[in-house]
């Protein structure tokens, strides 16, 4: 799917943070890197991309149609986000749970969804975890679930915000894994992140918060 | 003490020409008893009609305060919304309509009482709730916590809130679900926010803690609370409106 901005404008009210003027496009299967320093304002347009937050100017293009009017539901079927805090992400009372209700939701038979939850589960090793309760897990490992979530709808971009922060190295690498799988699916991929070394290993395009306004 | 205490910050006084701060006046103790009685006949009765005297003496109460009811409203709203949602549901599902709908009202009569009863106290500021509390003999940990606790209010609507967004954007469509389907998610949602507003509010007691807070065992007070003759009678009033609610109460069941 290609995201494209088109003098997107945007402000805190009452006369906060303001985004002005903001142009980008990410063409399909793309994994674009998104940096800038503290409070530059990268949470905020990965929000207005997703359709968290209202746009006081612009558009949002998903696949070059405005996506103003479209319901977050909409939304979270084209775009996977992952929040800045991950916690905030889960709500089924057990991991399981929160990886097959949504599914169910969508008319997947309970076996299939229990299947595919299992094997994402397994693929980013919190398989052991299925039964736990998600706001007993860790950060790094609500990180991961709240990944594996966004994953099951296989949509057509992803904006992950600091995906990295609270990972080891070994998880690290499982997401670049499966990261670049996504991509080469055709999955755009934007990447929120203070992580250089990450940003080397898999993005093919770096912007600065600094460059996209006019 | 308590004098002693006001000799030292006596230099930090506002100027004697100010009007005292408007907290001494009613005392915040007078509205602690008046919202204690008021939750406690919110929640033991369950009958609509009963509720009734008790919801005006509420509002009443609430206009007589300038209780910023709009302002815990807004702050409280996807958790009132879904109370709201709730008894709808309540009132459908009960069999007989007339009887629903009359436990519906009672439902939703409870709730507007306890949350005229929140609105109440905060219309006195927090540090003058919390020197009521003291005052009262409650141990300073305590009466700290009640008010931190009072401050995450608002976090429980907006943790509610991210919830409810965060389920959307998994790509699922709450306005296309089945009223079945909905409420348990509702009721999924209501509990991390209950668990992440407490964790939330023992993690801040405890880096207060940490950062040194009731290392010493004795605290003096800034600004002690003294019940004026006012308070008093406001005092006595409330008890005589209890006494008069409890008694009309009984005579209502004994007789109808
Ligand atoms: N809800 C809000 N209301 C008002 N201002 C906000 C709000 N959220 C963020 N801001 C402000 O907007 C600016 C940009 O915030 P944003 O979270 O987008 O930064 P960021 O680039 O993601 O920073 P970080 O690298 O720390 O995650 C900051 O100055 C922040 O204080
Ligand atoms: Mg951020």
């Amino acid at each position: 799917m290609t995201i494209s901005t088109l003098n997107l404008s945007f402000q805190y009210p009452p006369s906060g943070f303001r985004l002005r003027g903001v142009n980008f496009t990410m063409a399909a299967g793309e994994t674009l890197a998104l940096t800038g320093p503290n409070g530059s304002g990268k949470t905020t347009l990965g929000k207005l991309l997703c359709g968290l937050l209202r746009p006081c100017g612009g558009a949002v293009l998903l696949d070059g149609e405005n996506a103003a009017r479209w319901s977050l539901g909409r939304r979270g079927q084209r775009i996977g986000y992952l929040f800045q805090e991950p916690a905030r992400q889960l709500f089924a009372p057990t991991v399981l749970e929160d990886l097959t209700f949504p599914q169910e939701l969508q008319g997947i038979a309970p076996e299939e969804a229990q299947t595919r939850a299992m094997e994402l589960l397994s693929r980013f090793e919190l398989d052991n975890f299925a039964q736990r309760g998600t706001l007993t897990l860790s950060r790094g490992e609500q990180q991961r679930l709240a990944i594996c979530g966004l994953l099951l709808n296989k949509p057509g971009a992803l904006v992950l915000d600091e995906p990295t922060t609270g990972l080891d190295p070994r998880r690290k690498a499982i997401l670049s894994n499966a990261i670049r799988e996504a991509a080469k699916d055709g999955t755009s991929i934007l990447l929120i992140t203070h992580d250089m070394e990450f940003v080397q290993d898999n993005a093919q395009r770096e912007v600065k918060m600094e460059e996209l306004q006019c | 003490m308590l004098n002693k205490n006001r000799a030292v910050g006596a230099a930090f006084l506002p100027p004697a020409h100010k009007k005292p701060p408007a907290y001494h006046n009613p005392d915040p103790r007078v509205a602690f008893l008046f919202v204690f009685l008021l939750s406690t006949a919110g929640v033991l009765l369950r009958d609509a009609l009963l509720l009734t005297p008790v919801l005006l003496s509420a509002v009443a109460a609430a206009i007589c305060a300038r209780a910023p009811v709009g302002q815990v409203l807004k702050r409280l709203r996807g958790l009132w919304i879904m109370l709201l949602s709730v008894t709808a549901l309540q009132t459908l599902f009960s069999g007989n309509i007339l009887h629903g709908l009359l436990v519906g009202a009672a439902v939703l009569e409870r709730l507007v009482i306890l949350m005229l009863g929140g609105a109440v106290l905060a219309a006195w500021p927090g540090h003058a709730l919390v020197q009521g509390m003291l005052q009262l003999r409650l141990p300073y940990q305590l009466a700290f916590m009640v008010s931190a606790g009072l401050r995450f209010v608002p976090q429980f609507g907006e943790c509610f809130r991210d919830s409810l967004t965060a389920i959307q954007l998994r790509g699922v469509d709450l306005r296309r679900l089945k009223l079945k389907v909905r409420l348990r998610i509702y009721t999924w949602l209501l509990m991390p926010t209950v668990a992440m507003g407490v964790s939330r509010a023992k993690s801040t007691a405890m880096a207060m803690e940490l950062r040194g807070f009731g290392a010493h065992e004795k605290r003096g007070s800034y600004a002690p609370l003294r019940m004026q003759a006012k308070d008093w009678l406001a005092f006595a009033g409330i008890l005589f409106w209890a006494a008069g609610l409890a008694a009309g109460i009984i005579l209502w069941r004994t007789y109808a």
